[in-house]
C-alpha cells in the first residue's frame, strides 16, 4: 500500500506539490488527473525515490520511503513515460538485467521472461538489440521489467502513450490482474477512457493541490456534472486554463 | 546476487552489443578509422622518440635531469586535464544521463550506482590519456633500451595513477554541485569579482620583462628548471608516476613497490572518501539538481539579437535568427561551455606564461619557430573544438528536426547558420590567441598580421570542413555528442581538418621562412617568391571550406526527414 502525508514540492520558490495527503490501500487502482504542470510527475518521482520532497513522508507498504529506500524499491515498480533501455542490449538482456538487480533466482527469471513475452507479444523481437525498437515496443519491455519481481506497488506515468489499441487493450487488463493480486496501482495520466474503465479511486491535482478525490460517481456528485468523466474533470479544473508548466 | 556484479555483467553485455553493432559497419569505414588511429599513433611515436634522442644527442650529460623534468610535466599535465575532465564528465553522467535516472530508482543502493559511473567516465576521460600516453612511455622506453618488465610496470602504475585524478574529479563535480543548488548566484557574483582580477594579473604578466638568455644556454637551462621545480613537489601524485617511472627504467623494483603502493593507497583513499559521500548525499543531490528552476526565468536574450543585428547585419535574417538560437543553447549547457573554457582557458594560461621562459629575448628564427608551434597548438585546440561542437551540430538538432523542417525558412540559411555559428566562434578563438602569443613573443607587427590572417583562414576551412561534413553524414538518431563524433564522419572531420591545419600552418611557414632567408633569420625582407606559399594557403583555405560545404548543402537540401 502507499501512504503520503502532507507532501510538498518546491522548485526554487514555486510549490509543485502542496500538502498532499492520501492512502492507496493493495488491490486498488488509483487514477491521479489533473491539468499540465499540476505536479502529478513530481509526486510519482517522490514516490519511486527520484525526488526528495521538502517535507511530510512517504510510506510504502509500510516502510517509509526515504529513510528506508532500498527496501521500499523492492516492492515497488515504476514504468516512466519515456521509456528507458540500453540500446546494446536486447530485451531479454534487459529483462535478464532487471531479474538479477531484484535478486530474482535464475530459473525464476527464465520462467518470468517467457510468461511476460506471450503476455506482451514481445516473441518477435526480443532478442534484438532495442536500438531497433519502436516506441510502443520498448514500452511493452519496460511494462514487462516493472512486472518481472511481481511487485506490491506499481507506480505507472502516462501509460498510454506509446500504445497501438491492442496495446492499450492488453494494458488496461494488466492493470486490473496486478490490483486482482493485491497490487496497490498509482497511475497518473490524461487518458480519461483508462481511468474510466480500470480506476477505483480517482484523485484531481490542480497547481499542487489535491482538489477532488474520490469514486467516479462521488466526484460527478461533487462537481454536480451527470456526465462522462471528461465533463466532470473540465468541471473541476475550470479555473485551470494557462495553468504553470512544472514537470 | 551482489548489485556491482548485476552492473559490471550489464557493462558487458552492453559491450557485446556495441562489438555486434561495430560488426555491422562497413569495412571501409572500420579500415580508414583503424588506419588513420595507427599513423596518428605512430607519428606520435616518431615525435617523442626523435625529441628525446636529440636531448640524449645534445645535452647528454644533463639528459636524466632533462627527462625527469619532462616526465613531471608530461605526468602533471595528464593529471590536471584528467581532474578536469573527469569533473565534467561526471557531473554529466551522474546528475544528467538518463541512464542513472533508471537506475536510481531500482533496488540497488546509491553508493553502487555511484561507483559504476565513477568507474564508466574513468574509463571513458582515461582512454586517451593511455591513447596518448603510450607512443610518448614507449619511445623514451626504446630510447633507454629498457626491458619488457619496464613495460609491464607502466601499466601497472598507470592504473591507479590514473584513479587519483578521476576520484579528485568526481568528488569536484559533487562539491560544486552542492554549492550550485545553494548558492548559484552567490558564486556567480564571486565569479565576476574575481573574473576581471584574474585578468588584470593575467595581463600584467604578459607585460612583464624577463632576463635576457640564449636559447638552451646553461643560464636558459636553470631558468627554465626554476620555473618548473613546482613538478616536483613531492605531494603531488604526479611526482610519485614519474619517480615509479624512473625506477622501472633503472630496475629498481622496490622503489617501484613503494611508488606504486603509494599511488594505489591514495586512489583507494580519494574514491573512498567519494563513495561515502555519495552514500549519504549523492540521493539528495540528485534531487536537489533536478529541483532548481522551476521558478526561474530566463531572460529572452534580446541582447544576442541586438549584438548579432549590429554585428551581423549583413548576414539574412533567418540566419541570424539560427545564430541567436544557437549561442543560446551553447552559453545555457554548462557542460559544452565548461569544456570550450578548459580547452581554451589552458591554451590562454600556457600563452601567458611564455615570457616566464625568456622565449621572447631570442632571435626573431626562435620567436617565429615558437610562434609557429603556438599556432599548430591553436589550430589543434581549434580542430578538438570544430569536431566536438560543429560537426554534431546538425545531428543534434535530432527529434528536433521537424521544427526547422517545416518552418518557411530554406535549409540553406540552416547551414548558414551554423556555418556562421562557427566561424565567429572559431575566428574569435584562434585569432585571439594568435594575438596573444605574438605580442608574448613580441613579433614584428607585420608577422603578428600574418599569424591572425593565417588563423582567420584555418577557422574559415575548419568551419567549412565541419558543417559541411555534418550536413553529409548526419545521424539523427543519436542525442550524444561523443558518439556523433566517434562515427564515420566525425572521424572524417578530425582526419581531413588534421591533414588541412598541416598543410595551412606548413604552407605559412614556408612563406614566412622565405621573408627571413635575406638576413639569416635576423629580420624580415621582401621576397615575392614568398607569395607562392601564401597565395596557395589561401586558396586551400578556401577550397577546403566551400567544396564540403557543397556537397553537405546538397544532400542536407534533398535530405527526406
Amino acid at each position: 500500500m502507499i501512504r503520503i502525508e502532507e507532501l510538498v514540492k518546491r522548485y526554487g520558490g514555486k510549490i509543485a506539490v502542496d500538502h498532499l495527503s492520501l492512502e492507496i490501500p493493495p488491490g486498488e487502482i488509483f487514477a491521479l488527473l489533473g491539468p499540465n504542470g499540476a505536479g502529478k510527475t513530481t509526486t510519482v518521482k517522490i514516490l519511486v525515490g527520484l525526488l526528495q520532497a521538502c517535507s511530510g513522508r512517504v510510506e510504502i507498504c509500510g516502510l517509509d520511503a526515504r529513510s528506508e529506500s532500498i527496501r521500499t524499491r523492492r516492492k515497488i515498480a515504476y514504468v516512466p513515460d519515456q521509456p528507458y533501455l540500453y540500446e546494446k542490449l536486447t530485451g531479454r538482456e534487459f529483462l535478464l538485467f532487471m531479474g538479477r538487480m531484484f535478486e530474482m533466482k535464475e530459473e525464476e527469471i527464465s520462467a518470468r521472461i517467457d510468461e511476460l513475452s506471450i503476455l506482451f507479444e514481445m516473441e518477435g523481437f526480443l532478442d534484438q538489440l532495442s536500438e531497433n525498437y519502436s516506441h510502443g515496443m520498448k514500452q511493452r519491455v519496460v511494462f514487462s521489467s516493472a512486472l518481472m519481481h511481481r511487485p506490491e506497488v506499481l507506480v505507472v506515468d502516462e501509460p498510454m502513450v506509446a500504445f497501438d489499441p491492442r496495446g492499450a487493450r492488453l494494458v488496461k487488463d494488466l492493470l486490473l490482474e496486478e490490483a486482482r493480486r493485491g497490487c496497490a496501482v498509482f497511475v497518473s495520466t490524461h487518458s480519461l477512457d483508462l481511468v474510466e474503465e480500470t480506476a477505483n479511486r480517482i484523485g484531481i491535482l490542480r497547481g499542487g493541490r489535491l482538489i477532488a478525490l474520490g469514486t467516479f460517481e462521488e466526484l460527478q456528485k461533487e462537481s454536480g456534472v451527470d456526465a462522462r468523466l471528461e465533463d466532470v474533470f473540465l468541471e473541476l479544473t475550470r479555473e485551470e486554463a494557462g495553468g504553470n508548466e512544472f514537470c | 546476487m551482489n548489485s556491482a556484479r548485476v552492473l559490471f555483467e550489464l557493462k558487458c553485455c552492453q559491450l557485446k552489443g556495441r562489438l555486434q553493432s561495430f560488426r555491422e559497419h562497413s569495412y571501409l569505414k572500420i579500415f580508414v578509422v583503424t588506419t588513420f588511429g595507427l599513423l596518428f599513433w605512430a607519428g606520435l611515436f616518431w615525435m617523442f622518440y626523435l625529441g628525446f634522442e636529440f636531448i640524449r644527442d645534445r645535452v647528454p650529460d644533463q639528459a636524466a635531469i632533462i627527462h625527469h623534468f619532462l616526465f613531471g610535466l608530461f605526468f602533471l599535465s595528464l593529471f590536471v586535464l584528467l581532474t578536469l575532465s573527469n569533473g565534467l564528465i561526471s557531473y554529466a553522467s551522474l546528475f544528467r544521463a538518463r541512464e542513472t535516472a533508471f537506475l536510481l530508482t531500482g533496488p540497488i543502493p546509491t553508493e553502487s550506482v555511484f561507483a559504476y559511473k565513477f568507474f564508466e567516465s574513468l574509463s571513458f576521460s582515461s582512454w586517451a590519456v593511455l591513447f596518448l600516453g603510450g607512443p610518448f612511455l614507449v619511445a623514451y622506453g626504446l630510447g633507454e633500451m629498457a626491458s619488457v618488465s619496464f613495460y609491464l610496470t607502466l601499466i601497472l602504475l598507470f592504473l591507479p595513477f590514473v584513479m587519483i585524478p578521476g576520484a579528485l574529479g568526481v568528488l569536484g563535480a559533487l562539491l560544486l554541485s552542492s554549492v550550485l543548488t545553494r548558492y548559484r548566484r552567490g558564486l556567480l557574483r564571486i565569479s565576476m569579482v574575481l573574473l576581471p582580477i584574474v585578468l588584470v594579473v593575467g595581463v600584467s604578466k604578459m607585460l612583464e620583462g624577463n632576463r635576457q638568455a640564449d636559447l638552451f644556454d646553461s643560464i636558459w637551462v636553470q631558468q627554465v628548471f626554476q620555473k618548473l621545480t613546482f613538478v616536483h613537489h613531492p605531494l603531488l601524485p604526479s611526482y610519485w608516476m614519474n619517480q615509479g617511472v624512473v625506477s622501472a627504467r633503472e630496475q629498481r623494483w622496490v622503489d617501484v613497490a613503494f611508488w606504486g603502493l603509494l599511488l594505489l593507497a591514495n586512489a583507494l583513499f580519494v574514491f573512498q572518501v567519494g563513495f561515502l559521500i555519495a552514500r549519504g548525499y549523492y540521493r539528495t543531490l540528485w534531487s536537489s539538481i533536478h529541483s532548481i528552476g522551476g521558478s526561474r526565468r530566463v531572460r529572452a536574450g534580446l541582447r544576442i539579437d541586438r549584438l548579432l543585428e549590429i554585428g551581423f547585419g549583413y548576414l539574412r535574417r533567418q540566419t541570424r535568427l539560427f545564430l541567436a538560437k544557437d549561442i543560446r543553447i551553447f552559453l545555457r549547457d554548462p557542460i559544452q561551455l565548461g569544456q570550450f573554457l578548459v580547452l581554451v582557458g589552458l591554451l590562454w594560461l600556457y600563452i601567458i606564461n611564455l615570457r616566464a621562459l625568456s622565449y621572447d629575448g631570442q632571435r626573431l628564427s626562435w620567436r617565429v619557430l615558437i610562434a609557429f608551434l603556438n599556432l599548430g597548438a591553436t589550430s589543434l585546440t581549434l580542430t578538438t573544438l570544430s569536431s566536438r561542437f560543429v560537426f554534431p551540430m546538425l545531428s543534434l538538432e535530432g527529434q528536433r528536426f521537424w521544427v526547422l523542417g517545416v518552418v518557411p525558412v530554406s535549409r540553406d540559411s540552416i547551414l548558414a547558420g551554423k556555418f556562421a555559428f562557427s566561424l565567429i566562434g572559431l575566428s574569435v578563438v584562434s585569432v585571439g590567441l594568435a594575438f596573444g602569443s605574438s605580442a608574448m613573443l613580441r613579433l614584428p607587427w607585420s608577422l603578428t598580421g600574418i599569424q591572425c590572417f593565417v588563423m582567420l583562414l584555418v577557422s574559415v576551412g575548419i568551419s567549412g570542413l565541419s558543417v559541411g561534413l555534418g550536413a553529409l553524414y548526419p545521424d539523427f538518431h543519436e542525442d550524444d555528442p561523443s558518439k556523433i563524433v566517434a562515427g564515420f564522419g566525425g572521424t572524417l572531420n578530425l582526419i581531413l581538418s588534421l591533414g588541412f591545419i598541416v598543410m595551412a600552418i606548413g604552407g605559412t611557414s614556408i612563406g614566412v621562412h622565405l621573408l627571413l632567408l635575406g638576413t639569416g633569420g635576423r629580420s624580415l625582407t621582401w621576397n615575392p617568391w614568398c607569395l607562392i606559399p601564401f597565395v596557395a594557403v589561401i586558396f586551400l583555405s578556401v577550397a577546403t571550406c566551400f567544396f564540403p560545404l557543397r556537397m553537405g548543402r546538397k544532400h542536407f537540401s534533398c535530405l527526406e526527414l
